[in-house]
């Protein structure tokens, strides 16, 4: 039941700048992985890619031992959430997730359920346009948590959420590992991420210049903001 | 993979039918065939007969299909949905077939819907002038103009795979079958392979007889056919 994602000298570019250099690291079952970096550092492509949408040029990334684009029924295995809502602004929430339910054979009272849970449970009729930015957040956890899958992975999680809205989905996070799964999310805010993972990997201009359990990783270092500003400045890291 | 083909079509048409604008250019193109229809069967210089009443209004009824097929694609690169789409079903071929199949199911029963309410309206409007209605044999015509108008569509739909907007595949569909077409059809004889002239075999004879109606359904294949395998190329090749 265990299920690792694991990224393997993942290589990307674009043009000719090359956003991603020998990306490498793993989000273990049972623990929060924290992906942490400045906004352009490389995460979101990171994860595209680890999620099938983008092609790497080189490299490997895999949901245990195949790519994404191999799942069948992902949504079973992997609940994602990318910036906004992934939803046309013209429908309701609930047809968003009903057609998410029924390209992957997932009985459709989850619906309900998730909306319910993600707080989303009397906005379910309307219109996605109308969501303010929370809502839409809160609509993109729904969609990750659909197909109950053992592996979360979220790109900027607690952007747009309220205080008690973050605090929700730390509780929620927290949950998901400890009960097993796997959580991968990706943030530029560290005091989150500071308060909710178990390991850390920092990523800079591309490249990953520090990984592990986030006692080892802010070792020598007042706290993870000194770590991180150490980590990813210009003096340091990337190169 | 059947499987997962047929539950990425019924996903298709949940999505379509969550699609406001989808449900518009359904009744849109059901009302402008009744108006169309009726407008025609009452004007006392228009066509005697039903069938020929509904066929003239069918170059109209093309706006109705190709707006289907471009929202049903389009409406994709709005918001990011195309991403939530590919993480749910990430074979880059289940994708666009789903949207195929769920397209030309939506378009078939609008055309059908379309074409036999503008055949009542026509003979109403026709009886009411006490115009005598004639019938003679299956309106086979009727049923090449449906066919017609769902690959038309698919040919807006196809578009919009490869141009990835509502807008922009609205107007190059559009322009090409309400703009060119007709401008070129004044120049040169060649414009009978554009897709909407070829097409239109189907529901009314070529003067010329150089195509019959097979053979213009096989262009208007044709140009579906390039289009879409262009789209779908780009598709699997871009990322998303």
């Amino acid at each position: 039941m265990v299920l690792m994602l694991s990224v393997e000298r993942l290589v990307k570019r674009r043009g000719s700048r090359e956003i991603l250099t020998d990306v490498t690291f793993r989000a273990a079952p049972g623990r929060v992985t924290g992906l942490l970096g400045p906004n352009g550092a490389g995460k979101s492509s990171t994860l595209r890619i680890l999620l099938g949408l983008d092609r790497a040029d080189a490299g490997t990334a895999l949901v245990d031992d195949q790519p994404y684009r191999r799942l069948r029924q992902p949504l079973r295995t992997v609940g994602s959430m990318l910036e906004g809502s992934g939803a046309h602004r013209s429908r309701t929430a609930r047809n968003h997730l009903t057609w998410m339910a029924r390209s992957n054979g997932i009985p459709i009272r989850r619906v309900a359920e998730v909306l319910d849970q993600v707080g989303l449970g009397a906005a379910g009729g309307t219109r996605v346009g109308r969501f303010s930015l929370g809502m839409c957040q809160r609509l993109g956890l729904a969609a990750a948590l659909l197909g109950e899958p053992r592996a979360l992975v979220l790109d900027e999680p607690v952007n747009g959420l309220d205080p008690e809205g973050i605090r929700w989905i730390r509780v929620l996070l927290r949950g998901h590992a400890d009960a097993g799964g796997t959580v991968l999310l990706s943030s530029h805010l560290m005091r989150e991420v500071d308060e909710i993972a178990d390991d850390l990997v920092v990523i800079a201009h591309g490249r990953v210049v520090a990984a592990g359990p986030i006692r080892e990783v802010t070792a020598g270092y007042p706290t993870l903001e000194d770590a991180f500003f150490a980590l990813t400045g210009p003096t340091a890291g990337g190169r | 993979m059947i499987r997962a083909c047929a539950r990425a079509t019924v996903a298709e048409l949940t999505k379509l039918f969550g699609l406001p604008a989808a449900l518009a250019a359904v009744f849109g193109t059901i009302g402008a065939a009744v108006a169309i229809s009726g407008a025609l069967a009452a004007s006392p210089v228009g066509a005697n007969e039903p069938v020929a009443v509904v066929l003239q209004a069918v170059p109209y009824l093309q706006a109705g299909t190709i707006s289907l097929g471009v929202l049903a694609v389009g409406t994709e690169y709005a918001d990011g949905q195309i991403h939530t789409t590919l993480l749910c079903v990430p074979d880059r071929l289940a994708v666009p077939a789903a949207k195929t199949i769920a397209y030309l199911a939506w378009a078939a029963g609008t055309v059908v819907a379309a074409l036999a309410v503008g055949l009542l309206t026509a003979r109403i409007a026709l009886a009411t002038r006490d115009v005598p209605v004639v019938t003679d044999g299956f309106p086979w015509t009727v049923v090449g103009a449906a066919v017609h108008l769902a690959l038309i569509g698919l040919l807006g739909l196809a578009f919009a795979a490869l141009l990835r907007a509502v807008v922009s595949a609205l107007v190059v569909t559009l322009s090409l079958v309400l703009v060119v077409s007709p401008v070129l059809d004044a120049v040169t004889p060649h414009a009978r392979y554009l897709p909407d002239q070829a097409g239109g075999l189907l529901y009314l004879p070529d003067p010329a007889r150089v195509l019959t109606p097979a053979t213009g359904l096989l262009v208007l294949l044709g140009w579906v056919v390039v289009i879409g395998s262009a789209a779908v190329t780009a598709f699997r090749r871009r990322d998303a």
